[in-house]
Parts: structure tokens; C-alpha cells; sequence
């Protein structure tokens, strides 16, 4: 999660990139920031800029709030379970 | 050309371990007292067995000194932004303002205090020497400081699970470079 303007910003930075399997150098290298941006962006230490926002969605080929939100994201197993409602 | 200098300063996970962290924090704080104890040494006119524990004092602390400055991190602190990611342009910019706001209070209650010792023509007026040390200090003490901000604005990253990069030896070449040339031209110097 992360603060900006006292608001937070959760992010799913760190399932993302698992889930490609990349290391935090190698999703750094693709954005163009220093690995340990990506680090402390996953932990929620630092406020990511709108431009390495858009980067980060772009990389992952994803709307911006699809992975930032200023709402904590549902859990895998909530989402899923939603979809599977949704279909029935 | 520049941008390969400024890649090979890059951090990477070695110095960002909590043990690496704790060494750059103690050796910053011990490179705060370089000056002041060269000064002590220079102005209090002190001999025998305390002169002696206090240049060793001072060659610990200068070491401490050379250890700090020449890390990857301080580095960071003096690369041109053009070459730093937005998280390392922002530290650096808190540390610098943070040192800003240290050394002019610093410089506000000495000038305070010079003023006041020279209007009352007290016994305190300080000598001009004892005024260029405190200038040096404070120089240094600006560096020093810089870093000593940053390292304690940095947490420790080392859950990535990714293996640990190696040190890298062009950097232990350019550092090693930098210190070589600058001691001739300091030699040069006293010798000339």
C-alpha cells in the first residue's frame, strides 16, 4: 500500500510480477527504475509517480486500476468466487 | 560515457542488507569526528598519552570516512539526477534539504554566539582558527550528514529471494582510481 496525500494506495505490484515470474531487478529493468523502487513500491514505502503508475500498467497490460486502486484489492479466492456467481 | 560511470555506482541488494545498512550508519557517525578531533588536537594544544588516543581516534574516524563516502549509496547522494530513478531523486532531495535545514540552524546559533561574544568583549571570542575549524567541520559535516540521512531513511531489502549480487570490481577499480588520484594531487600539493 502505499500514501499519497495521506490516501492510500494499495497496489499489486508483487502478484503481478510473481505471477509473470520476474525478479525485481528484471520488472525494474523493464520500467527503467533501480530494483529497489520496485521493492519498496511492493511494501508500500514509497509513492510511485503517475509515469511509473502508467509504466507498470502498460507492462502488465492492464488498466492503471486494475493495479493501483485507492481500495484494498479482493483476495484471488474472493475474486474468483465472484467470477464463478457471476457466471451461474 | 557518463552513464556507464553512474551504472556501475548503481546500488544493488548487497548494500541494501540490514548488515550493510548498520555498517554504513556506524561508519557515517564515525566520520563525524574527523575534523572536530583534528581540531582539538590543533587548538587545545594537547600532548603525551591523550594526544596520542586522540590521532588514533582520528585515523579510525578518517578510515570510517573513507569507507562511507566511497559506498555505493553516498555515491547515489552526488550523481546528477538525470541518472537516478524517481525513488533515488527523492531521497536525495529529503537529505539534502534535511542537512540544508541542520547546517543553517547550526550556522544561526554560531553567528549568534560570535555576535553576542563581540559586542560584550568577552573572554570567549573565538580565534580565527578555532573558527576556520569549525567551517571545516561543518563542510564535512554536510557529507557526512547527507548520508548519515539517507542511510536512515533506507530500509533493509533483502526479502526479494533473488541471490545476492556479487561485489562488483569495476566499481572497487573506480573507487580505488578516485582515491589514488586524488591522494597524488593531494601529495603534489603539500610537496610542491
Amino acid at each position: 500500500m502505499l500514501y499519497i496525500y495521506n490516501i492510500m494506495i494499495y497496489n499489486r505490484v508483487k502478484l503481478l510480477r510473481t505471477e509473470k515470474g520476474l525478479s525485481r531487478k528484471a520488472l525494474a529493468d523493464a520500467v527503467g527504475v533501480n530494483f529497489q523502487t520496485i521493492g519498496y513500491l511492493e511494501r508500500g514505502d514509497y509513492n510511485a509517480s503517475l509515469e511509473l503508475a502508467f509504466k507498470l500498467a502498460d507492462y502488465f497490460e492492464l488498466p492503471l486500476d486494475r493495479v493501483f486502486s485507492p481500495r484494498p484489492f479482493k483476495t484471488l479466492a474472493e475474486e474468483l468466487a465472484a467470477a464463478k456467481h457471476a457466471a451461474q | 560515457m557518463l552513464s556507464k560511470v553512474f551504472g556501475i555506482m548503481e546500488t544493488t541488494e548487497v548494500q541494501l542488507t540490514p548488515q550493510a545498512l548498520t555498517r554504513l550508519r556506524v561508519t557515517t557517525l564515525l566520520s563525524f569526528l574527523v575534523i572536530p578531533i583534528y581540531g582539538a588536537v590543533e587548538l587545545l594544544d594537547v600532548s603525551g598519552g591523550a594526544r596520542t588516543t586522540l590521532i588514533a581516534l582520528g585515523v579510525i574516524s578518517a578510515l570510517a570516512m573513507l569507507y562511507s563516502f566511497t559506498t555505493r549509496l553516498a555515491n547515489r547522494l552526488w550523481t546528477p539526477e538525470k541518472y537516478l530513478d524517481e525513488n533515488e531523486i527523492e531521497r536525495k532531495r529529503r537529505s539534502m534539504s534535511l542537512t540544508f535545514q541542520v547546517l543553517t540552524g547550526v550556522l544561526a546559533v554560531l553567528l549568534l554566539y560570535m555576535s553576542f561574544t563581540a559586542q560584550y568583549g568577552s573572554n570567549a571570542v573565538m580565534s580565527i582558527n578555532a573558527i576556520v575549524f569549525i567551517m571545516a567541520s561543518l563542510f564535512f559535516m554536510s557529507f557526512s550528514f547527507q548520508i548519515a540521512a539517507a542511510a536512515w531513511m533506507i530500509k533493509p531489502l533483502n526479502d526479494s529471494g533473488a541471490k545476492p549480487v556479487a561485489a562488483d570490481k569495476r566499481y572497487m577499480v573506480l573507487v580505488a582510481v578516485f582515491i589514488v588520484i586524488t591522494g597524488l594531487a593531494y601529495a603534489a600539493r603539500m610537496f610542491s
